[in-house]
This record gives C-alpha cells, structure tokens and sequence, in this order.
C-alpha cells in the first residue's frame, strides 16, 4: 500500500511538474522582449536607430550541390526567403526610425567559417558597414548579400565579434556626434555552432554577449531549426544563450536578448512579427481565433492574418463594425505581403480611453494564424496625438543640474489632453528615472503622479523616463511611455579635475601620432576645482577610442600609458592609486594599426571627495598620420641595397671572372697545323696530300700533337696563334668571351665563322672541336704595282721634224691576285677517337670554308686593299699638288686664304680616313657598353650577349 | 645538293634529337621566383599602411629571398651545369647554343630580381623609417 501511495505521490508529481513544463512553454514564449531601453532612446533628441544584422552564411542553408558531403541534403531555406522577411523587417523599421525623427542606420555582417583567412575574405565581400537605411537601395543591397550562403561553417563567435567591432564603431560615433545609438542586432542562423560558445558567455572577450546586454543592444536570435537531428538538439541552446539563462548574465539597466525559434523560414517569417511589433512598443494580446481584449487607452492595434481571405470586418466591443475589406477608412490601414502571405491591418481607435473591451474579426481564423498587437504609446502618431504621456517637471530644454547633487522631476501619467491618467484596467503602474551614469533606475510605483531624483554625473546628457503598465487582464501585457529630458551637468567646484595642456572647444588636444610606430606624449595635469578648496582626489578609469576614420581599427588599437612626474606608472581603474590636485601625469600614446585619420574619445575617471564619488569624462581628440622619415628611409635603403644587391654583385662579377678560363676535358687536347693553300677559286688545298687536289683531305690524325693546360688558364699559344678568354670587365651578366688572334693574318674559325677577320676571331671556351685557317694579310691581300708599256708614233712622217717612235713605261696599282698560302689548326680533345674527332672537325671545317664563299670572299678582301691603298695614295696626291699649289699662292695671297685650303685638305683627309674606317675591323665599332669589358668586340648594350663564348661567335641568341 | 652535304645533314638532324637540353625547369623556377618576390614587396607596400611590423619584417624578408638569393643560388646551378654540359659535351651531347640562351635570359632574369628587390628591402625598413621620424 505504501508503495502504491509512493507511486500515486510520484505519478502525481510528474503529472504535476509535465502540467507545469507545457504550461511554461506559451508563458516563455510569450515573455516580452526588452524594449525599454530602446523606447527611451528613441526618445532622446538625435537618437539613431541603428540596425545590424548578423547573418549565417553556412552552406546548410542552401541544398545541397551534387558530390556535396552533407548529412541533409535539403537546405534550410534554399528559396532565400529570409531575404523578403529581413527586407520586411528592415522597412518597418525605417518606418519606426522615420516616425521617432530618429536616424537610421543598417549594416551587415555575414559569418559562416570566420577562421579561415580565405572563407573570410568571401564573407567579408558581402559585408556592409554603417549605411545611412533611409534609402531603399541601401537596404535592397544589404538584403541582398545577407543572402550569401557557401560558408562551411557556423562559427557564432567569429560573427558576434565582428558585430561587437561594428557596434563599437556606431555607438562611440553616435556619442562623439553627440546623439545616442540605439542599438539592435537580428542575429539569424539555421544551425548549430561549429565554434566554441565559450566566449560568448565570458566577460571581457571580444563576442562575449554581456558587452551588447551592457550596451543596450537589444539581440534578437532568429533561429531556423537545422533539419538533422544532433545539429538541432545543439541548437535549442539558442534561445537559453541569447537570452542569458545559461550564458553569461543580465543585470539591471542592460538589455535581455530575445529569440524566436521556427521550423521553417515561414514560420520565422510569422514569428518575426511579434518581434517587429515588440519594438513598436506593441504588446501581444493574446487573441483567440477571432476576439482579442484592449486595455484602455489602446491607442494602436495591430491584426496580423495568414491566408485571410476577402470579406472580413473588424468589429468594436459594442458589435458595430469598426472597419472591413469592403469600408476601408482612414483609421484602418491594410497592407499584405505577398512573399511572406501576412496581412497586417493597422486600427487606431476613434477614443482610444473608450477602446477597451472586446474586440473581433470575422470570419473566424485559425488561432495559429492570427496575431493581435496593440499600444498605447507608438511612434505612429497618426492621425493625431492621442496616445498617454509622461508630463515632467522641469522640462526647459536642457533642464540645468548640479553634478554630483540631487536632481528632482516631477513625472505625471497624463491622457493626451493633459488630463490625469486612469488607473483603471491596469494592475500596476511603475514610473522610473534612469541616467548614464547610475547602474540602476530610480523608480516608485503605484502612482500616476511621482517625484524622482537623481544624482547625474557631467557624463550625463540626458534623464529617462519611463512608465510601465501592468494590464489588469493579462499580467504579460507591459504597457511602455516613455519620455526623455535633456540635461545641462554644471560641474561641482568641490572635486578636482583632469585638465590637459591644449585644450580646444572643451576637448583635448592630444599630441599627433605619426605613424603606428611612433609614440604621442601629452600633458596632464590633476586641477583643485576651485583654489581655495583642498583636498579630493581622482583615479583614472580608462581611455575609450569611440571614433576613428581607419577602418577596422577604433577601440582596442590604442594603447595609453599613464605616468607620474617621477616616472612611477598609473594603473587604470585602480583606486590605489589616487592622484591628487597638482600632480603632472604624462601620457604616452601608441597604436598597433596603421591608417591615417582623426581620432576622437574620451578618458573616464573617478572623483573622490568629501566621502562623495563621482564620474567624469573628458573628451580628447588627436590625429594618426602615416608620416616616415624619407631621407632616413632612403638612406637605409641605399645602404640596404648596397649590402644585400651590392654584394651579390660583386660575387658574381668575382663567379665570372674566375670562371672566364679554358674548358677543356682533362686540361688536354690534340692539336695539329696543316698548311695548306686557298685556290683562286677559293677552294682549300692541303699541300701535304698533292694527290687530293679537288677537295681537302682529312689530315691524318697520327700527326697530331698534344698540349695540355693549367685548370685555370685562359691564355695558350699554338705557334703563332694565340687564344685568349676574356673576362667581363664590370657586368657579370656577360659571359666571357674567347679570343683567338694572329698578329698581321686573316683568320677565320669553325666557331661560327662566316669570313676572314683580320687580326682576330672568336673561338670556342671548349677550345676543342674547333679549327682555324689563318694566312698572312700583307702578303696576300696587299695590291701590288704593274708596269704597263706604251709606243706613241707621231702623227706625220711628212714632218720635217717629227719625232721617232718612243717607248713609255707607266706603273699602275693592281689587285693582288693568285692562291694564298695558308695554315690551318685543327684542336680536337686529345683522348678518346681522335680519328673520328679529327673526321668531324674536317667536316666542319670544309663546311665551314664553303659557307664563307672564299672564292669571292677573297677577291673581295683584295678588291678592298686595293680600294683603300688607290684612296691613300689619290689623298697623298691631292695633298702634294695642294701643297705646291699653296706655296705659289702664299706668295700671292693673304695668308688668310692659306686657312681655308687648309681645312680643304682636312676636309679631304678626314674623308679619306673615314673611308679607311669602313674597310677596318669592326673592333672599332665602339657601340654603347654600359658595363663594357673594354676587349669586346662588338659591346652593344648592358646585356648584348653577342661575343659571348656560348652563343655562336657572334649570332646573337635574343 | 651533294651528297655529302646531305649526309651532314641527316647526321645533324639525327644527333639534334639526342641532345641534352638545359635546365628549364630551373629557368622557370627562378623566373616565378622573381616574379612572386616583386608581387609579394609590391604588396607589403599596398598593405604598408594597415599592416603591423612584423608583417612588413616577414613580407620584407620573404620578397627580398625570393626576389635575390633565390635566383642567384639557381645562377650559380645553372652556371655549373651548364660548365659540366659543355665538358662533357664530347661523351653527352649537349645544344650548347640553347643552354648559353637560357644562361643569357637568365641572367637578365636575376637582374630583374635585384632591381625588384629594392620593393621588399623598402618595406622591410619601412618600421624603422616610421619610428625615427
């Protein structure tokens, strides 16, 4: 039996503890979201409501792609409809904004696999910073890259502290402009975290949540259930997060976040309305599936349907239609969307104190498709004023208070018309003051009519007010009026002061920063308010960047050192060590970001005096260029590029010339002179072999003759041929050349040879596997003089005196014809078939001499000689006939005539020399050689590579 | 066309076919190289204005590795390969006329690596020029 009475009792109590878990469900569900700190802002003068959203970006949300790795590969929203929700959303709110001449300000920040460099960059593409949202472009395009979604990740804490860093940036913005930031973040992810939580829960992180419930940024989570069933377990962690209950805290006078949890993205497109409508300052009311009860005074009533069809009617708590489908007036608004399929009808009663009761629509609804909202104090004021008001006094704009001293307003609930509020209908009344300053509001309860004081702080801008009606029919109904009045603090004259050196407009001049690697030091001194009061004493609490033009930098970029006049550091916050009236502090400022721009904050410090402890703030302002020291730069980088490329250099100018030498195998080579003879025709005879007249005979390979060199050689004599490798003078780039000469012959080689040089030719590094034919230029090419005979007979033999046949002999410059003697070398490595080597290079050879057309190349060359020696000899002529000529003529003539013949016969020498240059080697050539080696042949630019040893004599490789 | 001449001819075109090529893909690697130093000093000098020391420290000496001791330690294996191909040019022939151009673009390639890396080296003493302003 007692077992039986256990059971019973156990059975009961878990019917009990199920009864009560089910009936919490609709009661959490229905807990009003934290709009008050919202509505006060809203109120103050240059408020802005400034909207972030922060979007998953996680491939989850998108289907899956063919070959996709996916545990479902059904998205969350393939059909992107949180874009119309979102759009929707943020046009309400501009709406809102608009209606409250407040200003409106949109951005966004995608997340998804934040960590990766690379998945950020894609994120960051679509990212949109502080965007004035009155425009629709401005929100079109925000919407449209919340859409983004190719992120393999969901990483909450890489998204919130990106949001943190944009929050930062508007609020301390709105602060120095002198407005107020009214913060709200939709925050909409279909998934479970693939980060750690744990940093959103902690304090002083950069995505911890209690940094945006502390500044009153009202979070509100949108949360699409992930489809798989693990992921959507992690996930209901979402609500309870944002919220606070099981991460992090909410404290009093911090705004509590809110979550709407959705299958579906039309149901969240369902769900977001109570959101909309909450920061509306419209409370739920609860409807059934066709009646819904207002409280008196309902100045606004929202009715939002799903799948209404035409021919409905709105009727009042009498019966009597208010409006319907078919007699729309000015008091009943309809509006649909067909995206999300919700209709909103927008009633403002005729008499709102008479409102109250039973409302209705007909037909009746689905309850699941029926939503009703209704306000007292929106910011829709149309058609005309008729919502309650809080009355406070003094209201002079702005109203003057004594920093640190009791401030008292009188604050009464009044009707539209001024006259008193009734309490009737309503439960509970609560009419709180709050400032910046005080942790918490001051409040008193029960009474329309109230006196509130507060202590403000010169922080301090403005006090809030706000009265909070119960509904006596729904306790979850919190009726919000709100008002703000601003304030004019006057400082004590009993606390002492921060003051700094420069000071302009009530703001400090800090000293400029440089750079991001230089330091800014300014001077601080702590003041006694008045001289005649002693005593008091101040701490410092901490510097806060609120503005600053470079992106993504702001807070946390700036580092601020604080010291004594002897050295000894301040510790922010520290109460331990107070400064005192008269101390000088020096503070240092540095920064680990680079950018230009004006920088704008504030130094938050605490006054102690007469057991009385206050909060004060002083503006500072200061520049960050990114100024460099150019002729130090400059400097350093010379020395630099001396060091690091200079040195370079000289390694491989000190590399070629050490590898400017002979390459031969083994240091040996075989060598062998054949002399032989060029034929008028040009053929090349060999006069050791008289039997092979027609072509050259292969010399045999048993004559040859070994030489062998240093390792390192870049000279060898082979009788009178002489080679040479020469090392490049200055530019490394080049590659050494070699140089094999005779001194008063012709040479032509194997080595790409096309004709005969006189005195030298490029030859091979190798040195082996080339040949050479040489022959002696005076002797063979040099004109030579003929003598030529001629009878003159006279013209008549009838002449009594004619005179006898005569002979004359004239001598007259002739080309140099016949064969030449020559001598060929023939270099070939000196082991391995040097039958075959010798072979090869007798083939190369006699191509070689073919190529070069000797024939006609030689009666060529001799033509030249003779044209140049008949050019020498007619200037010498021209020279002695002027010369005679002058000598008569200086007997005659002024000397002044003497000069011009002479330049004459400069003229004529100069002509003359010019022609012999062009019969000259093209040594002579002297082209432009930036880093010439003074033996090149043909130096053409800083990098002609002509000449070079590897680039077949002379043809160039480019 | 004699007969002998055409006989050189196929030999050449026959031996052509065995020669040993130069390093290209050595060519290729210091050419990127060289190419990426100058991109990376190009964009340190961009990013000079938001980046912090130690990346203008890591890009300067990265750019300034790629862009001068990268090419010139590949000059200095090409140059002794290319010494080693010729001295054994007898047992392994070799197209000395392409190995002595890729030695001369080469060249000019480490050239543009020391010109280019005046870039790193000014990024790598940009913090120092900041700091003695």
């Amino acid at each position: 039996m007692k077992t039986f009475k256990k059971a019973s009792a156990f059975s009961v109590a878990v019917l009990l503890a199920g009864i009560t878990t089910f009936a919490n469900v609709p009661s959490a569900q229905a807990e009003p979201i934290d709009v008050s700190y919202l509505q006060t802002c809203l109120k103050t003068e240059n408020a802005s409501l400034d909207v972030l959203v922060l979007m998953d970006s996680s491939k989850s949300l998108r289907d899956g792609k063919p070959g996709e790795p996916r545990k479902v590969p059904e998205g969350s929203d393939p059909g992107r409809k949180r874009g119309p929700i979102l759009k929707s959303s943020l046009n309400i709110l501009q709406k809102l904004a608009k209606e409250s001449n407040a200003d409106f300000n949109i951005s966004l920040r995608n997340f998804g696999k934040n960590s990766d460099p690379d998945e950020l960059e894609k994120l960051k593409k679509n990212w949109t910073p502080w965007t004035d949202g009155t425009s629709g472009n401005s929100i079109d395009e925000l919407v449209e890259n919340s859409l983004f979604d190719d992120s393999p990740g969901t990483q909450w804490a890489s998204g919130l502290a990106s949001a943190k860093s944009q929050f930062k940036k508007r609020i301390g913005e709105a602060q120095v402009d002198g407005g107020k930031s009214c913060p709200i973040m939709f925050w909409i992810t279909d998934g479970a975290p693939t980060d750690s939580t744990s940093p959103i829960c902690q304090d002083n992180t950069d995505s911890s949540l209690n940094w945006f419930r502390e500044n009153n940024i009202l979070v509100l989570g949108g949360l699409l259930m992930p489809l798989e069933e693990n992921e959507r377990r992690t996930a209901r962690d979402f609500k309870p997060l944002v919220e606070g209950e099981t991460c992090g805290r909410n404290e009093a006078g911090w705004t509590r976040g809110s979550v709407i949890e959705a299958n579906d993205v039309s149901d969240l497109a369902w769900r977001f309305v109570g959101l909309i409508a909450a920061i509306k300052n419209l409370v739920n009311l609860n409807g059934d599936n066709s009646t819904f009860n207002v409280d008196p005074s309902t100045s606004h009533i929202e009715i939002f349907t799903r799948r209404i069809s035409g021919g409905w009617q709105v009727k009042m708590p009498d019966g009597s239609e208010f409006c319907s489908s078919s007699n729309l007036t000015s008091r009943c608004r309809v509006q649909g969307d067909p995206v999300t399929g919700i209709t909103t009808i927008t009633v403002y009663p005729e008499r709102p104190i008479q409102a109250a009761g039973a409302w209705s629509i007909t037909p009746s609804l689905n309850s699941d498709d029926f939503l009703a909202y209704g306000g007292l104090d929106t910011p829709d004021k149309f058609p005309s004023d008729r919502a309650p008001r809080l009355s406070i006094t003094p209201n002079s704009n702005p109203v003057s208070a004594d920093e640190g001293k009791d401030s008292t307003f009188k604050v009464k609930l009044v009707n539209p018309d001024g006259s008193d509020f009734n309490l009737e209908g309503f439960a509970s009344i609560d009419i709180c003051a709050t400032i910046a300053s005080a942790p918490s509001p001051v409040c008193q309860r029960g009474k329309t009519s109230v006196s509130l004081t507060v202590q403000p702080n010169s922080s301090d801008k403005s006090v809030d007010f706000e009265a909070v009606l119960v509904s006596a029919r729904d306790s979850s109904r919190e009726y919000r009026i709100t008002e703000s009045v601003k304030i004019d603090v006057l400082l004590s004259g009993v606390f002492p002061r921060l003051v700094c050196e420069k000071e302009k407009d009530g703001q400090c001049l800090l000293s400029n920063l440089a750079n991001k690697n230089s330091k800014a030091v300014s001077k601080f001194k702590v003041e006694a308010a008045d001289p005649r009061v002693s005593g008091g004493e101040l701490y410092l609490k901490d510097f806060v960047v609120l503005a600053d033009d470079a992106s993504e930098r702001g807070d946390g970029h700036f580092f601020f050192q604080v010291t004594r006049s002897n050295g000894q550091l301040v510790n922010l916050n520290d109460p331990a060590q107070p400064l005192s009236p008269g101390e000088n502090l020096t503070v240092t400022v540095t920064t680990d970001k680079a950018g230009s721009g004006d920088i704008r904050g504030i130094i938050k410090y605490k006054v102690v005096a007469d057991g009385q402890e206050i909060e004060r703030q002083l503006s500072f302002t200061f520049s960050v260029s990114n100024a460099k020291n150019w002729p130090v730069l400059i400097a350093l980088m010379l020395i630099a590029y001396l060091l690091t490329v200079g040195l370079p250099y000289l390694y491989l100018l000190y590399s070629a010339r050490k590898n400017a030498h002979f390459i031969v195998p083994d240091n040996e080579f075989a060598y062998l002179e054949v002399p032989v003879t060029i034929t008028e025709g040009g053929k090349i005879v060999s006069l050791q072999d008289s039997t092979s007249s027609s072509a050259f005979a292969t010399p045999a390979h048993q004559n040859l003759r070994n030489g062998e060199l240093d390792e390192s050689a870049t000279e060898v004599d082979l009788g009178p041929v002489h080679f040479e490798v020469t090392a490049p003078k200055w530019n490394p780039f080049k590659n050494a050349s070699t140089i094999v000469s005779v001194a008063n012959n012709h040479i032509l080689t194997t080595y790409g040879g096309t004709e005969f040089l006189p005195g030298q030719g490029y030859f091979s590094q190798t040195l082996t596997g080339e040949a050479v034919i040489y022959f002696a230029s005076e002797e063979n090419l040099s004109p030579v003089m003929q003598s030529q005979e001629a009878s003159n007979e006279p013209e008549s033999k009838s002449l009594l005196f004619a005179a006898t046949a005569s002979a004359e002999s004239t001598e007259e410059l002739a080309k140099k014809s016949g064969a030449i003697p020559a001598t060929a070398l023939f270099i070939v490595p000196r082991y391995g078939n040097r039958k075959k080597s010798i072979d090869d290079l007798t083939m190369k050879f006699r191509n070689t001499c073919e190529g070069a057309n000797l024939g006609e190349h030689i009666a060529e060359l001799r033509t030249k000689e003779l044209d140049f020696v008949s050019a020498k000899i007619a200037a010498a002529t021209v020279a002695g006939a002027n010369e005679g000529k002058k000598k008569t003529e200086n007997e005659k003539k002024p000397k002044t005539e003497k000069a011009s013949k002479n330049e004459e016969v400069k003229e004529e020498s100069v002509v003359i020399e010019k022609e012999r240059s062009i019969f000259d080697s093209n040594s002579d050539k002297g082209g432009f050689d930036l880093f010439g080696d003074g033996k090149s042949q043909d130096s053409k630019g800083l990098f002609g590579d002509d000449g070079s040893s590897d680039s077949g004599s002379g043809k160039s490789l480019w | 066309m004699s007969s002998e001449s055409l006989t050189f001819d196929e030999g050449f075109e026959g031996l052509e076919g065995q020669l040993q090529k130069p390093p290209y893909p050595l060519f290729y690697f210091g050419l990127s190289s060289v190419v990426i130093g100058i991109l990376t000093g190009l964009y340190g000098i961009l990013t000079s204005s938001s980046a912090s020391n130690a990346e203008e420290t890591i890009i300067g000496i990265i750019g300034y590795v790629l862009t001068a001791v990268v090419p010139i330690v590949l000059l200095q294996i090409i140059r002794a390969k290319h010494a080693s191909a010729l001295a054994s040019n007898q047992d392994e022939p070799y197209d000395i006329f392409a190995g002595g151009q890729m030695s001369s673009r080469y060249l000019k390639v480490v050239l543009l690596g020391l010109i280019g890396a005046a870039l790193p080296i000014w990024v790598f003493f940009l913090p120092i020029a900041e700091k003695l302003v």
